[in-house]
């Protein structure tokens, strides 16, 4: 059994469903194949102060704002981060950033620094990027010059390159391009089949996201720059190369850690998909999260997975990867076959950095938040965004020293932990190390004036 | 303030377990050498997600 969270971690807020670009492997589904977008409803001030006021409730600690283009309402889009920003709410936008004014960086730079941007660039080549955005020439030379003003400015820039079958041999060009620019990771993710235009034209064969792994893991190598996917696989998709295992930490998370919530207030588990819970004006969150449960429970996991020994961990893949033929039919890039003679352990990635510099004295971060779930606690704080999910006891203690400001020690935590076993210490010196390396666990201020 | 290293949390909790991270996904991988992180885009490396 996987654990459950009473709430999601992060909420995406889809502004307006308007946008001045049409790009060919749009998910938005309220685009129907060959139509241009109509001007399309948005969340006004208000609408968008309620939706804060229920994540606050919540105690959802992230918001994603999207749309649509977001920036197309230029006054919803700084009132939603204000209001989030107050709240305690980490944001980020996911933009084409076309719409950007220069005033819109330094706003964000000077008022808003924990902001972070995602934006999508489909070649390094203008005339191909204009045209898989069904964007009007200049666009291109408009983005670049946002995007690095946005960087000089200090703002968390990260560019996501959406893979086509027309724009896969610019990757390592683009990469360039994002590496001159100093953006914080490359990314290139798969195209998705849109819900209601389940083009397959352009989206990639298995041999080609597999030689798009390879690219990926190759240009970093190359060009000395992070790179990552922003969707995921089958396990059993990535299982015969073990090189890929550091992509399979991403799993579907729809219903599961997210949420979407639409322009007009409909709360959907996949922003992909159309199927809405309930409408966050007419029903509390919470209600619409419980209605939501069958994406927890694996109602959608394929029935050929449920014999899998990593299905927990996997969740049968993408679930828009089957929208041709149905929720709960196998992703199309599942292989089960891959999976034999492999173990749990080469299955999922190895994310865990270790510590360096390990203080000798810790306490846990003023700004550190404890969300109640069945197994203990989520534990998070927002700037940095950072999360956490921990047992009773470590909860209990991990509250307990923060309510008195203790400062302690590994030996301390260690002793506190109740570990017994070599096996259990192990893990316990892990979850140290990861609240330290997660910003949970700080040198405390005199701590660290020693030192300077 | 400096803490106490006495087992004092410990005896708070009723139900007696080791500190342990929750592993969001698969907890049939609890005891192996990793875990499996949230991955909800940002907390795994920051980078907000697109979906």
């Amino acid at each position: 059994m996987a654990a459950k969270l009473n709430a999601p971690v992060d909420a995406q807020i889809e502004l307006t469903q308007a946008c001045n670009w049409r790009c060919r492997h749009c998910y938005n589904y309220w685009r129907s194949a060959g139509t241009t977008t109509k001007p399309g409803r948005h969340l006004s001030c208000e609408n968008l102060f309620r939706i804060v006021q229920e994540l606050v409730t919540n105690q959802v600690p992230s918001i994603t704002i999207t749309g649509g283009e977001p920036f197309s309402q230029r006054r919803e889009i700084f009132m939603l981060l204000e209001t989030a920003e107050r709240a305690g709410i980490h944001a980020s936008i996911n933009t084409n950033l076309s719409l950007v004014k220069k005033e819109d960086i330094e706003k964000l730079a000077n008022k808003h620094s924990n902001v972070s941007i995602l934006f999508s660039l489909l070649s390094a080549d203008a005339a191909e990027h204009e045209h898989l955005a069904g964007a009007p020439s200049g666009s291109y030379v408009r983005v670049i010059e946002i995007a690095a003003l946005a960087i000089q400015h200090g703002i968390p820039v990260s560019l996501n390159m959406v893979l086509m079958r027309e724009n896969l041999h610019a990757m390592e060009v683009t990469a360039r391009l994002a590496k001159n620019l100093g953006v914080r990771t490359f990314c290139a993710t798969k195209a998705l089949p849109n819900a209601h235009a389940p083009d397959s034209a352009f989206l990639l064969s298995a041999e080609e996201v597999h030689w798009s792994l390879a690219e990926l893991m190759r240009i970093e190598e190359l060009l000395d720059i992070p790179v990552d996917i922003l969707g995921c696989y089958p396990k059993c998709f990535l299982a015969g190369t073990p090189a890929y295992q550091r992509f399979s930490h991403r799993t579907c998370v729809a219903g599961y850690t997210t949420v979407t919530i639409g322009a007009d207030g409909k709360v959907r588990p996949c922003s992909h998909l159309e199927t809405s819970y309930g409408n966050i004006f007419h029903k509390p969150l919470a209600d619409i999260w419980q209605e939501m449960d069958g994406w927890r429970e694996g109602e959608f996991i394929p029935e050929e997975c449920h014999g899998c020994p990593v299905v927990t961990a996997c969740r049968g893949g993408c679930r828009v990867n089957t929208l041709t033929s149905g929720l709960k039919n196998m992703d199309c890039y599942a292989d089960t076959r891959r999976l034999v003679g492999l173990s749990q352990e080469r299955l999922v990635s190895h994310l865990s950095e270790e510590i360096s510099d390990i203080p000798t004295k810790v306490m846990v971060c003023p700004q550190v938040g404890f969300r109640n779930e069945p197994f203990g606690a989520l534990v998070y704080r927002t700037d940095p965004l950072a999360i956490v999910l921990v047992n009773h006891s470590a909860v209990v203690f991990l509250k307990t020293v923060a309510e008195k400001g203790e400062k302690f020690d590994f030996l301390s935590f260690l002793k506190r932990s109740g570990a017994r076993t070599k096996s259990e210490r192990k893990n316990v010196e892990r979850l140290y190390q990861k609240l330290i390396r997660k910003g949970f666990l700080i040198k405390p201020a005199n701590q660290q004036e020693r030192r300077k | 303030m400096e803490a106490d290293i006495r087992n004092d949390t410990a005896a708070e909790n009723e139900q007696n377990e080791v500190f342990a991270e929750v592993p969001l996904f698969g907890a049939e991988m609890a005891g192996s050498d990793v875990s499996v992180e949230c991955n909800t885009c940002f907390s795994c490396d920051s980078n907000p997600c697109v979906k």
